[in-house]
């Protein structure tokens, strides 16, 4: 042999002969997948996940742990492998990330509507979405290995290095579809997977409620099918909630029984099933959270209120804080519902509580309660609580003008001498000229109404008197508009007689009295027009006049009018209305019922694998 | 820096003169980078070989040799190494022949003896994969090393550039083939005169395992 090829020679023989490191398929012994995870560092746990994979030992634990890192990075989730679809428990995990992604995107798109940008706030997505919450750089490969640049070759005594995990949410958005509504509709699916293998699962059921009452609450535009549908699920969701308790095990993750009681009550509420929803809230009237209970509070009575449910609506008779928002409201309902059942005592307390301090006209509650105290006041007679009572309802100054006000609720009310005993004195205090004439018209209706004629025409006499020294002051043609006060009151005292004088009956003495009644205002009204034929009213008297003169059996000139004139009066419907003294539906506060929102639907595997313990969040004392 | 040299001898040799760059390049980038053991570490060990050495110069000599080196590497990387080399030369058939005629024998001395000392960088780590069934791991390297070679009472300042292939073995056992250009300078009847040659190397050697710091 030429000495040239002695060297490759020797090499060949001595690696031919000698032990050679034999290719193994053996990669490293690891079943510690989510430990990593939990310590939010993902270069660590997708290396783990790597080292699985490389080892050809891959199963659902591993598939489901490359699931969670992609959720971790907001990465469309894998479909499940036969692998991991004949795991039970693997698979039930997966399901609940599938759920949680969908949650988070629903979330998102959700946001991206109202322009919030705390989509994630109360929930693990506070976490999984950030930034800075992961660590996704690798550890510097230790100095003891070779790191190989990336290559399709695939040694068995290679195994994955660490590499880094770029963060990937900023993309979240592409992944949603063009209707929002779908991502909804998806997610309740995903829910009914879950409890199709596991009908107990609360939390799931606990997310179905919120997840509808997203629905329902949004603004979408939702056809007929797709409301009845959400209105499906609502009812689905309730029932679900009413045959369950939140165990304490859940307390972390928002799901208490209040939020039970809360998600049922709003639920209830959606569906218009008042009963659910006045037992649902009356579970929250002594939550810990002051304004909750208040809202609570409010809203049961309020339902109770409009159903006409008045034991209920009485029965929270204790006010709310006068400085909430729903303290006139609350409060009317329950007196009002106290009115109803008789109970005038705690009625007029109530009342007292809630007027003697607050700016009445603003407030249509107040408003309401004020009548209905007014009213409530004229079933008695007058005597020194009476005027003690009205004193309390306002300010002093108003007091005057509270007097005016009970007695014509008395006089609406059928007490004309509870009016006159209120009125009357009112002459003498009211020092203002210019509210006389409605104490007047008042004074005049009350003596209507207790067949006074005498009183009557006084009180006629001065709404229709006409002073020589103020005609004379006052120019013919600004006198329409000086006495349009006055001949207001002239007017509407007239116009009320009529018909309250069509209440008395068809019976002998009753037609004589309104034959009469109606000769007075006859003549009143022809009286008035003669000497005013200025007055702004002076086209009402004419109806009314042409109407009282109808009306008279024997008079010449109603029989003649009767008879000669084609053209009748306008028509008269006679007859009495009663008009709900309740501000309307629409002006009741309706706040809504809140709650923190599930903080994770995930259950995370804590090593080893296969899993002893799940749990609902990360644990980053978790010892690596 | 690592490398993946083809698997073939021929391919090795190639990596072995630095003409493996471009493999990298090929690289799936989309694939994950992978890492291993070093097989055998260098850092803080010593490591001592016997050597079979032959040397080649246009001289009209055959020489081969024997000899021993110990290394001692700071890092995976940098090692300083003493060798030394016992040569055994005759003159070739061309010279004995005209040594017979005209009874002259060439200026240039045979050489005896070779004591050098110098560095040695390895710069990558490899392994290829042989016979489907064996991987080699071994350190391609370069070397420097300066020193004396003793030829029949001249002593000649001897500097021996060269690359180097170190393979690594189980227990410790390394082989390497080093292949290395000499340049010395001898005092002739003529002069100082330069003469240059290549002296290919195999060296077959151990490591212990345990560090010596």
């Amino acid at each position: 042999m030429k000495p040239g090829l002695w060297l490759p020679a020797a090499l060949l023989a001595s690696m031919s002969l000698s032990a050679c490191v034999p290719l193994t398929a053996d990669g490293p012994e690891r079943r510690e997948l989510f430990t990593a995870f939990h310590q939010a560092d993902l270069s660590r746990f997708d290396h783990a996940l790597s080292l699985e994979e490389h080892s050809h030992r891959p199963d659902a634990w591993t598939e489901l742990g490359r699931a969670f890192l992609q959720l971790a990075n907001c990465q469309e989730i894998s479909p499940p492998s036969a692998l991991l679809a004949n795991d039970d428990e693997a698979l039930a995990i997966y399901r609940r990330l599938r759920l949680e992604d969908q949650r988070r995107l629903r979330l998102v798109a959700t946001s991206r509507l109202g322009g919030d940008r705390q989509w994630h706030r109360g929930t693990i997505h506070t976490r999984l979405a950030s930034r800075t919450y992961f660590s996704r750089d690798p550890a510097a490969v230790e100095d003891d290995l070779i790191r190989w640049p990336p290559s399709d070759e695939r040694w068995p005594d290679e195994w994955p290095a660490p590499s880094e995990v770029p963060y990937e949410c900023e993309d979240l958005l592409d992944r949603l579809s063009d209707d929002l509504l779908d991502e909804f509709f998806t997610e309740w699916a995903l829910t009914g997977d879950i409890l199709r293998a596991d009908p107990d699962d609360l939390l799931v059921k606990v997310h179905r409620a919120d997840l509808v009452l997203a629905i329902l609450d949004g603004d979408f535009d939702l056809d007929d099918d797709r409301r009845d549908e959400a209105l499906e699920m609502a009812a689905e969701a309730l029932e679900d909630l009413r045959h369950t308790e939140a165990p304490e095990e859940h307390e972390r993750l928002a799901i208490t029984r209040w939020g039970q009681a809360l998600r049922k009550a709003r639920l209830a509420i959606e569906l218009d099933d008042p009963q659910a929803a006045t037992y649902a809230l009356s579970e929250l009237t002594d939550h810990p959270v002051i304004d909750v209970a208040e809202t609570a509070r409010y809203l049961r009575t309020r339902i109770a209120w409009r159903q006409g449910w008045f034991e209920v609506a009485a029965d929270d008779a204790t006010p709310l804080r006068r400085s909430s928002p729903l303290f006139n409201a609350h409060l009317y309902f329950t007196a009002s519902a106290n009115r109803y059942l008789g109970h005038s005592d705690r009625f007029l307390g109530l009342a007292r509580e809630a007027l003697s301090d607050r700016q009445r006209p603003r407030d249509p509650f107040l408003g309401a309660l004020y009548k209905e105290v007014l009213q409530e006041l004229v079933r008695f007679d007058v005597d020194e609580r009476t005027l003690e009572f009205l004193e309390e309802l306002g300010p002093r100054a108003g007091l005057s003008e509270r007097r005016r006000e009970l007695a014509e609720v008395a006089l609406d009310a059928g007490r004309p001498e509870v009016a006159r005993e209120l009125a009357t004195p009112l002459l003498e205090e009211t020092r203002d000229a210019r509210r006389l004439p409605r104490i007047h018209a008042v004074l005049a209706l009350a003596a209507f109404l207790e067949d006074d004629r005498r009183a009557f025409d006084d009180h006629l006499h001065e709404l229709t008197r006409r002073s020589d020294a103020l005609e004379s002051a006052i120019p013919r043609q600004r006198r329409a508009q000086f006495y349009a006060h006055r001949d207001a009151e002239l007017a509407r005292v007239l116009r009320a007689m009529l018909p309250m004088m069509a209440e008395w009956g068809d019976d002998g003495p009753a037609r004589a009295l309104r034959q009469v009644w109606l000769v007075r205002i006859v003549e009143h009204a022809q009286r008035f027009l003669r000497d005013a034929p200025e007055s702004a009213v002076s086209d009402q008297l004419t109806d009314l006049y042409t109407l009282a003169s109808q009306l008279l059996e024997d008079h010449p000139r109603g029989y003649a009018r009767r008879v000669g004139d084609e053209s009748y009066a306008s028509a008269l419907v006679l007859g009495t209305v009663s008009v709900s003294l309740a501000p309307p539906d629409d002006e009741a506060p309706a706040p809504r019922l809140r709650w923190a929102p599930i903080d994770s639907l995930l259950l995370i595997p804590v090593d080893p694998i296969p899993p002893t313990t799940l749990v609902h969040d990360f644990q980053r004392e978790v010892e690596p | 820096m690592a490398m993946r040299p083809a698997t073939s001898l021929t391919a090795l040799l190639i990596l072995a003169v630095g003409l493996l760059g471009s493999l990298e390049a090929a690289a799936d980038d989309t694939s994950r980078a992978t890492v291993q053991p070093r097989f055998a570490e260098k850092e803080g060990r010593i490591a001592a070989h016997a050597t079979f050495v032959t040397l080649f110069r246009d001289d009209f000599y055959r020489t081969v040799g024997y000899g021993a080196d110990v290394s001692f590497f700071l890092s995976e990387n940098l090692g300083v190494e003493l060798r030394g080399h016992n040569f055994h030369s005759w003159l070739s058939p061309t010279a004995e022949g005209i040594r017979d005629e005209t009874s002259l024998i060439p200026d240039l001395r045979a050489p005896d003896a070779l004591f050098t000392g110098g560095v040695r960088w390895s710069w990558g780590y490899g392994k290829v994969l042989t016979l489907d069934r064996f991987v080699v791991h071994f350190d391609p390297q370069v070397s420097f090393h300066g020193g004396i070679t003793l030829a029949e009472r001249r002593v000649i300042p001897t500097v021996t550039p060269g690359i180097a292939f170190l393979t690594h073995w189980r227990h410790g056992i390394q082989i390497k083939l080093d292949l290395q250009w000499t340049a010395q300078l001898e005092r002739r009847q003529r002069g100082w005169t330069p003469s240059f040659g290549f002296a290919p190397l195999i060296g077959v050697g151990w490591s212990p395992e345990r560090r010596l710091r």
